[in-house]
């Protein structure tokens, strides 16, 4: 079991910067999501750590030793890949021992744990079959169990729940937190849905042109977006421009043309009339469809199961408000084209550079 | 679902049409001038050691050519398999460059490049023929090697595989598709081969199947006894090949095969 601690890493291909990052450290034992939209640099962070690539620059320290020269069969890691990559050749039993043969463990202890790492993703009964003889969550688990049966100080993940339907990866992904939970194992989990990495991460790094635009525990990315792109990537984020009133200690006045002022919390120094964007989760925000201040028009009204869904427009700006029980006015639910107040929370709402 | 069959059937009859004329009733002649005698060309062939044997050299032949050619074709579709975009395509020029000329034309750029002492003999057919069958073989390995997906190898790699361990227990093993495909061409081609036993054989060159063929059509005049010659030898070819398939098959290479050729 190890820490992986990065420093001033960067790689590019051509001309092309596509790593770029200062600093990262990643505890023991913790499952590390780097998350963002394709050609961020997350799959090229992970290939570094693995040394499928070599960097241009910068050290990666895994278990606190230096691993940036080393070569990616003797750096201990286990790795599944998006596509499963299994070795069609051999049977689930000796793809799994694969590892322990490279290793040279002796023939009793390897059939020992390619039962037990069988038995740890719940295929028991598969030893014997060829990959292609497995559905797409069965040969995923092989995957699993082959990276992990040598126990390697780090485990990879490069999107490894992205080739299944969603029904089977919602499952999958209870089972990946279980099985590097029951081994403690630090892991490393690149992934484009931000749903996904909330639910796994102890902590998440959001990478945007190859740089870690914010890391935080999945929380702080959500409830705390350090930028408007990580407010708008993880997750359905309101992003309202709106101008600075005034300043008062840590929280600072701002007015959204059509809303109430508001005041929120900030990370960073504003100045008044400096124009700035309001990060607000859908579901802080209320309406209200009766009494004064009634600015803004329903554009529509969506049922999602579990709640409603109102695009409201104020102003020449456009709010998503998230509610779990119908808004209703004169006994009736609220349609397109009702006026209503907006309402925001000033205590969730971020205030960010534009 | 008529009309579609209908037209499919309007689209082969050509293909088969050209097929039959030129090989099936041919083929069919062939055998058929062979038991002109009733089974003596048969009889003649298997009870006299003189043609046993060269049955025997013709066979073997074939399988050593099969076999060197597969050991110095790899390493070429590897390189080819492994190099850049630029590379690749000086390297397919290179490779394919052997198909320009008829092989009567390399047999006399051989005799031109060989030594005296080599110019002639059973060296110089395993030479030429070799050279004829590697453009085939690193074809066909080259087109297996480009199945394996790089993350196969990154695996093995991450499991802790050094390069040579990666190359044993997954690049050899995942070509397999590619060295028997290539080894089935090569195979029956050299079996076939004529004109190179003919100009370089020398004595030995006259105890290949396809020159002892020709010689008793166009010299003893024999033609039930040549066309005997000839179906001996298209099905020893079938036979080699079907067992060979099987012995493949039987190998415990999974999905490998099932895809590949023999499948």
């Amino acid at each position: 079991m190890a820490g992986i601690h990065i420093e001033r890493l960067r790689k590019s291909f051509g001309r092309e910067t596509v790593v770029d990052i200062d600093a990262l450290e990643i505890r023991d034992g913790e499952f590390f999501s780097l998350l963002g939209p394709s050609g961020c640099g997350k799959t090229t962070t992970l290939r570094l750590v693995a040394g499928l690539v070599g960097a241009d620059a910068g050290r990666i320290l895994i278990g606190g030793r230096d691993a940036t020269s080393v070569p990616t069969a003797k750096r201990n890691l286990g790795m599944v890949f998006q596509k499963y990559a299994l070795f069609s050749h051999l049977t689930v039993a000796e793809n799994v021992a694969y590892g322990l043969r490279e290793r040279r463990v002796a023939d009793s202890e390897i059939a020992k744990k390619v039962t037990g790492a069988l038995a740890l993703v719940a295929l028991p009964d598969c030893a014997d079959r060829y990959p292609h003889q497995l559905s797409g969550g069965q040969q995923q688990r092989v995957a699993m169990a082959r990276a992990v049966v040598y126990q390697p100080d780090v485990l990879l993940l490069d999107e490894p729940l992205s080739n299944l339907d969603v029904k089977l990866r919602v499952a999958m992904r209870a089972e990946l937190k279980r099985l590097q939970q029951t081994l403690g194992i630090t892991t490393l989990f690149v992934t484009h849905d931000q749903q996904e990495a909330l639910a796994l991460s102890d902590r998440i790094g959001v990478m945007r042109n190859g740089r870690m635009e914010q890391v935080g525990t999945p929380q702080e990315i959500y409830d705390a977006p350090a930028s408007v792109f990580v407010a708008d990537f993880v997750g359905g984020t309101n992003v309202l421009g709106g101008v600075v009133r005034g300043v008062a200690g840590a929280s600072v006045e701002v007015e959204i043309d059509g809303c109430a002022p508001l005041s929120a919390g900030h990370a960073g120094s504003f100045a008044a009339g400096a124009a700035v964007n309001v990060a607000m989760k859908p579901e802080r925000v209320r309406l209200a469809a009766s009494g004064p201040g009634r600015t803004g028009e329903v554009e529509s009204v969506a049922y999602l199961g579990s709640g409603f869904s109102y695009l409201v427009r104020v102003g020449s700006q456009r709010v998503e408000a998230r509610i779990p029980d119908a808004v209703m006015v004169d006994g009736r639910p609220l349609k397109a084209g009702d006026r209503v107040a907006v309402v925001f929370d000033g205590a969730t709402a971020r205030i960010l550079d534009p | 679902m008529t009309t579609r069959r209908r037209a499919l059937a309007a689209y082969l009859f050509p293909p088969l049409a050209v097929a039959a004329a030129f090989f099936v009733i041919p083929l069919a002649e062939l055998a058929r001038q062979s038991f002109s005698g009733g089974l003596a060309s048969y009889a003649r062939f298997f009870g006299d050691s003189y043609y046993l044997s060269a049955l025997v050299i013709t066979l073997g032949n074939a399988v050593l050519v099969t076999m060197v050619t597969i050991v110095v074709s790899y390493p070429l579709a590897f390189t080819y398999w492994q190099a850049g975009p630029r590379r690749r395509s000086l390297l397919v020029i290179l490779l394919l460059s052997p198909f320009y000329a008829n092989v009567v034309v390399k047999v006399f750029g051989w005799m031109v490049l060989l030594p005296a002492g080599l110019r002639e003999g059973y060296w110089a057919i395993l030479l030429i023929d070799v050279h004829r069958a590697m453009p085939f073989m690193v074809l066909m390995l080259a087109a297996a090697l480009a199945r394996i997906e790089p993350e196969v190898m990154e695996s093995a790699r991450m499991c802790g595989a050094s390069p040579s361990r990666v190359i044993r227990t997954v690049v050899l093993p995942l070509s397999m598709p590619g060295v028997v495909g290539g080894g089935i061409l090569v195979f029956s081609l050299t079996l076939a081969s004529f004109i190179v036993p003919l100009l370089v054989g020398g004595a030995v060159g006259g105890r290949f199947l396809a020159v002892l063929m020709y010689h008793q059509i166009t010299i003893a005049q024999d033609w039930g006894f040549g066309a005997a010659i000839g179906v001996v030898l298209l099905a020893t070819a079938s036979l080699a090949i079907a067992v060979g398939n099987r012995v493949v098959r039987g190998a415990r290479l999974g999905r490998v095969m099932g895809d590949g050729f023999g499948g």
